[in-house]
This record gives structure tokens, sequence and C-alpha cells, in this order.
């Protein structure tokens, strides 16, 4: 009897060592690019050359979508016990994140070789924090619209020249003229509120007095008011295209990943509102190919024909490594690896846009198969101003996506929206 | 009462009460808790910064939560009163009836019972798009479930739609169990069928119109799926209930991300719930006294 006990005994703790050493050796990674095939193929291949030369070591990738990441993340970072490697939103997320002590200072952690791959990227302010990088991003992109070359060619219209865009009047015409042969204008996901936020972000942008300096920053931080032009007309400019139907009435229930871009797909719609490099490897591979390179890519809508160029250049997954994880030191060797020229080259090979542009070869990198990366390439190099995007202050970016929706519904002006989002902030003339 | 027989209850109830106080009270009371506190949902200490009523000030100062908190009482009235008062006439109709075909008839009512809310939301949405089923059928070109006034109104039906069926069966059951020498005694007495439905059929189904009344007003309080599916609360929030919107505060994309305010609103489901809970047990005491 006691010697079946002792077998027992032993056995339950050699199975426990096991799975501690098991264990010791098995890096997590989440992020929530599900149905991004670009970034799913590159990690497979990342993960099958990061374990080749690290024998013994595991990597376990899931993703999630955007709607559901939260729901994974959330409860598995208080329980103490979340995944080694793990996407952060660069908004609001990033602060409640680092404040709770889950992320590892990257630029202690970075070598010079690591900083060099990744240049100007190794300190984009909207993933760092008191000067120290927490995230380590993934892929580069710049946020455009989509449409169809042969159906703005059946319209009677002419596309702009590569970089430029239309304006949002000639985004009311081209509607119309798509409306009268029952289709869209633009499909739009507005559910997904950086859809709505970050066209805003453009169109402000577009008519900052101040540029560079950030002025819609400090208008979310209650330092400026809102009642000016460059907030006054970008949502007069989305009313108006609203109201002219440039998207169909029932786009206020769809959202962008699954509705909006599915309709696009189908054909529905000219373009596709707030889409991006990030999707140039799911693109329709009939109107992608060298010989039938049938989208155009272009920016938001200007507000007219005098402002200058805008473009929403920003990074798409960005990796913060848990300060928390057992296994720290392999995490930080995999986040180093998916930012070297090798990961890049994969990142390349499969429609993504490596952001450690730095050590790539942009000409080689823009002469691939697929035209649609190859015009990302192009547009990232693209001069012009840039939007910030990634903003912290969620209850104004809230109140801002909740305005915007209401002026859509009819039920708040522009001016109720402009006084909320003044008493939202704090601003206090 | 013997002392000995109540430690063996006790014994034997053990385990299904380990699990109840494990699963439901303990989240149930941490829930209650964190609403006097800002939590994000990502650090690890839950009860760092206690704020009081704050959260609660903050959602009576939101008029999303109003919105919310008035579409939750419309969906537990639709669920309450529509939903039992269609099954109730459909039972009697089916039952009375004397169809050939009465069971297919209960089957083909029951059928959206067995499928997932999820499924259901998606086939309703195809059919309410603007390019969907019912504007094709009706030739209108009307965005049903962006219409601020109509939104939460078809989503009651839907709900209605998917669960009128295991509410029918519930009368049913209580239909076949009924006592048919009383309605046997008033053909001899006379009485016509509004009589017998008004005076005696329903009279005596009230123990189960009672069950039906609380199961759909329960399941009415939890609704979110339907909710998250068809519309996600929207447009811009006016079709949101109070769990949909407690999501919102705690885990939605490019929400707030304020568990604490959404514990918040999860303490006022349960006070609802709690206050209807406590209503219904005076009213039972006092019917039967």
């Amino acid at each position: 009897m006691f010697k079946n006990i002792t077998k027992i005994i032993s056995i339950i703790l050699l199975s426990f060592s096991i799975s501690t050493a098991l264990k010791a050796e098995t890096i997590k990674v989440i992020d929530w690019q599900g149905g991004v095939v670009g970034i799913t193929d590159s990690y497979a291949e990342f993960i099958k050359n990061f374990e080749a030369a690290n024998p013994g070591v595991t990597v376990e990738y899931t993703q999630y979508t955007v709607a559901t990441y939260n729901e994974y993340l959330k409860p598995a970072l208080s329980s103490g016990a979340g995944p080694d490697i793990f996407a952060v939103y660069p908004g609001p997320d990033v602060d409640d994140i680092n404040n709770a002590g889950h992320l590892v200072n990257l630029t202690e952690a970075m070598d010079s070789e690591w900083q060099s791959w990744l240049g100007e990227s190794a300190s984009i302010p909207a993933l760092s924090r008191n000067g120290g990088l927490l995230m380590a991003p993934q892929d580069a992109f710049t946020e455009e619209l989509w449409v169809y070359k042969d159906m703005i060619a059946d319209l009677g219209f002419e596309l702009p020249a590569f970089g430029d865009s239309y304006t949002v009047d000639e985004w009311i015409e081209i509607s119309a003229a798509a409306n009268a042969k029952g289709l869209d204008g633009l499909m739009f996901g507005p559910v997904e509120s950086w859809c709505v936020w970050d066209g805003f972000y453009n169109m402000a942008n577009q008519l900052n007095p101040e540029y560079p300096v950030d002025l819609t920053n400090k208008a979310l931080n209650g330092e400026i008011s809102w009642d000016r032009d460059m907030f006054r007309l970008p949502l007069e400019a989305y009313k108006k295209m609203h109201e002219a139907g440039v998207w169909r009435e029932d786009s206020l229930g769809m959202d962008y990943q699954v509705q909006a871009w599915g309709k696009w797909l189908d054909r529905e719609g000219v373009g596709i509102y707030c889409n991006g490099d990030w999707f140039t490897a799911s693109a329709p591979a009939e109107h992608n190919t060298k010989d039938n390179a049938n989208i155009f890519m272009m920016s938001y809508p200007k507000i007219n024909g005098d402002v200058p160029m805008t473009y929403n250049k920003a990074t798409g997954t960005n990796l913060g490594v848990n300060a928390n994880s057992d296994n720290k030191d392999m995490a930080l060797k995999f986040v180093r690896y998916t930012n070297s020229p090798e990961a890049s080259t994969i990142f390349a090979k499969n429609g993504v846009i490596p952001v450690a542009l730095a050590a790539m070869d942009l000409d080689i990198l823009a002469a691939s198969d697929n035209p649609l990366f190859n015009d990302g390439i192009k547009m990232l190099a693209t001069e012009g101003r840039n939007t910030e995007i990634y903003y912290p202050q969620a209850e104004a970016q809230k109140a801002l996506y909740d305005g915007i929706m209401e002026i859509f519904l009819g039920v708040a002006s522009v001016d109720d929206v402009i006084n909320k989002m003044n008493k939202v902030t704090g601003f206090d003339g | 009462m013997n002392l000995k027989f109540n430690y063996r209850t006790l014994l034997y109830l053990f385990p299904a009460l380990l699990i109840f106080i494990v699963f439901n009270v303990l989240p149930g009371m941490t829930s209650l808790v964190l609403s006097f506190f800002e939590f994000s949902g990502f650090e690890t200490n839950l009860f760092q910064k206690f704020v009081g009523w704050k959260n609660f000030i903050k959602i009576s100062n939101d008029k999303y939560f109003w919105i919310a908190l008035k579409n939750t009482f419309l969906f537990v009235f639709g669920a309450v009163f529509i939903q039992t008062g269609i099954a109730l006439l459909l039972a009697i109709f089916i039952f009375f009836g004397n169809f050939k075909y009465s069971t297919l008839i209960r089957s083909i009512i029951f059928f959206p019972c067995v499928l997932a809310p999820v499924s259901v939301g998606l086939v309703w949405k195809k059919i309410f798009e603007q390019d969907g089923v019912l504007n094709t059928i009706i030739g209108l070109d009307f965005s049903w479930l962006s219409s601020v006034s109509l939104a939460i109104w078809l989503i009651i039906t839907v709900n209605t739609w998917q669960w009128i069926g295991y509410t029918l069966v519930i009368y049913y059951a209580g239909l076949q169990s009924l006592n048919t020498e009383l309605l046997e005694a008033a053909d001899i007495d006379g009485a016509n069928w509004r009589a017998k439905i008004f005076s005696i059929v329903i009279p005596l189904l009230w123990p189960t119109t009672i069950l039906n009344m609380i199961l759909n007003l329960i399941g009415g309080f939890r609704a979110f799926d339907i909710v998250y599916v068809l519309t996600r609360g929207g447009p811009a929030h006016y079709s949101e209930v109070l769990a949909s919107y407690l999501y919102y505060y705690s885990f939605a994309a490019g929400g707030p991300s304020k568990m604490g305010v959404g514990a918040s609103i999860a303490f006022v489901i349960f006070a609802c719930i709690f206050s209807i809970a406590i209503i219904r047990v005076i009213a039972m005491k006092r019917i039967n006294k």
C-alpha cells in the first residue's frame, strides 16, 4: 500500500516537473490579426525558423479578431498569467497596460543592431512612454481608400494621380453616379470606431494651421477649443457625405473588417473607406495581378482642392513583451527576430509591409508580383502631411465617435458635437 | 427537526453549493465591490483605487446608459407581456383547434428555440439589411437597423420570434394538465367559447403564466447576444441594453475600457432583478393568503 502511494506521488511529481520544464520553453504569442492572411502566413514562417534556431523552444501563436481580443487579454493579464508576447492597441490601452506593470521597456532591452533595423520606428511616440519603446512595431501601413479602377472608368470619372485623392465633393459626384447604377460610392464600417476617428483626424490635419504641431491632440486634451474650422469642417464634410449617400444608410450598423470589406469584395461599392495596406495580401487576386492591377489606392477625401496631401501612416501589429513572463528573455529574442531583415523579407514575401524598412532595399521590395504591395511601399515613401491616429484620450474619443454617429443619424448638429467635445475634454475657454 | 438529518442534507448539498458559491456568489460579490473601484481590466490588483460612487455618478450622467435602461425595460416588457401573451393565444388556439398536424405546427414554432441566438441574429440581420430580403419583398430602400426609433423594436420582434415556441410549449403542457371536467361542466351549463377561455382556461393557467413571465423576465434582463449580433447596440448606442452597454464599457474594441463602470452597470441589472424578485415574493404571499 505504502509503496503504491509512493509510486503515485512520484509519478505526479515527475509529471509536474516535466510539464513545468516544457512550459518554461513555450512562448505564447497573441494578436488581433485574425483574417489578415499575410500576417498569419508570416508568423507561421517566423515560428518555424525561430524554433529551428532555438531547439527545445516552442512558440504558440494565437490570433483573435479585433472585436474579441480584449475578452481574452484582460482576464489573462489581470490574472497574472498572460501570454509572453501580446499585441497592444496603441490607443488608451497602452497606458492602462503599462500602468498595470505588464510591459517591458524594449528600449532598455534593445541592442544596437535591433535599433538599426527599426530605424526611426524604434522611437514612435504612440508606442513609447517616458522615452522607452513599449511595443515593437511589426508592419507599416498607410490608411487608404481602395477603389476599383474599372468601376471608376465605367462611371465616367478619372482617377487622381498616384498619391493624390478625390475631394469630398468629387466623392459626392462619383457616389451619385454609382447610386444611379445601383451601386454604392464607398463601403463604410463605422461600427468599428477607428473607421470614424481616423478619417476625421486626417481631414482635421489637412486644415491644421500649425502643422506639424498636433492640434488634434491639444484639443483632445482640452488645451484648445473644438470650435475652429479644422474640426468644424471635417464634421460638416462627414455630414455632407452621409446625407449625399456616399455610403448607404445601413452602413451605420456595419463593421469594416467583415461586412464593409465583404461587400466591397462583392463589388457592391466603388471604393472602401478606411482600408489600408494590411490587406494587400487579402485583396481579390483577380483584380491584383501585374496584368490586371485593377485596384487604386488613395488617401482620405480632401476637404477641398487646396489642402495639402495628408496621409495616415502608422504601424499595425505592435508587440509588447509581458513583464511578468517567466520566459522574458526568450520572448524578447522572438520579438527581436520579428524585426530582423530575415523576418522583414518574410513579411514582404507575404504581402505585408515590414516596419523595419531601415534594413531593406526599397527598390527590391517595391518590385514584387503584388501591385498593391508595391503601391503601398510607394505610398509610404510619398511626401505629405502625416496624421497621428493613436491617441490615449479614451473619454474624448468616445464622445467624438458618438457625436459623429449622432450627426449621421440626424439627432445632433455639428454645433452640438463641438459643444459636447469642449465639455468632455474640459476646455474652459 | 432532526439535527443529524440536517448535517447529512448539508453534506449532500455541499458539491452543488460549492459550485454555486465559487461560480456565482463570489464573482457576483467581486463585481459588486468592483463597481466602487477604478479598474480598466488589465490590473492584477483589482481593488487598487477606491472611487466611491464615482462609477455610478458617471453612468447616471451618461445619456446612453438611460437609453440602455429604457431599452432593457422595453425588452423585458416585450418578453414578459408580448411574448407570453402571443404564446398563450397560440397555445390555446392549437390545443383547442384539434388540428390534424398540431404536433408539426408546435414543432415549427418551437424550432427557432434550438438555434443559437448568434445564428438567428445573423439571419435576421440579412433580412433587415438595406438590400436584404425584407426590402426586396416590399420594394423599399429603408435601413431598418439604422433607425434610432425602430432598432430596439426589431430586436424585440426577433427575440419574440425565437423564444415564443419555448413559452408556448410550457403553456401547452399546462393545458394538457387542465381538468377537462370543468370545461365539460361549462359546456353543460351552456357557456360559450369566450367564457370558457377567459373564465376557466386562462385563470386555471395562471401558475403557468407566472412561471412563463418569470422565465421571460429573467431572460429579458440577461439579453445580450441577439442585441450584439443584430446591431452591436447601435446605431450610436440607440439599441443598447444594459448587458450590451456593460460589455461596451468593459471589453469593446475602441471602447472606454472601464470595467469598474461596467461593474456598476452590472449592479444596476442585479438591483432591477432583485427588486422584481422581492415584489414577486411579496405578491405571491398576498395571493396565497
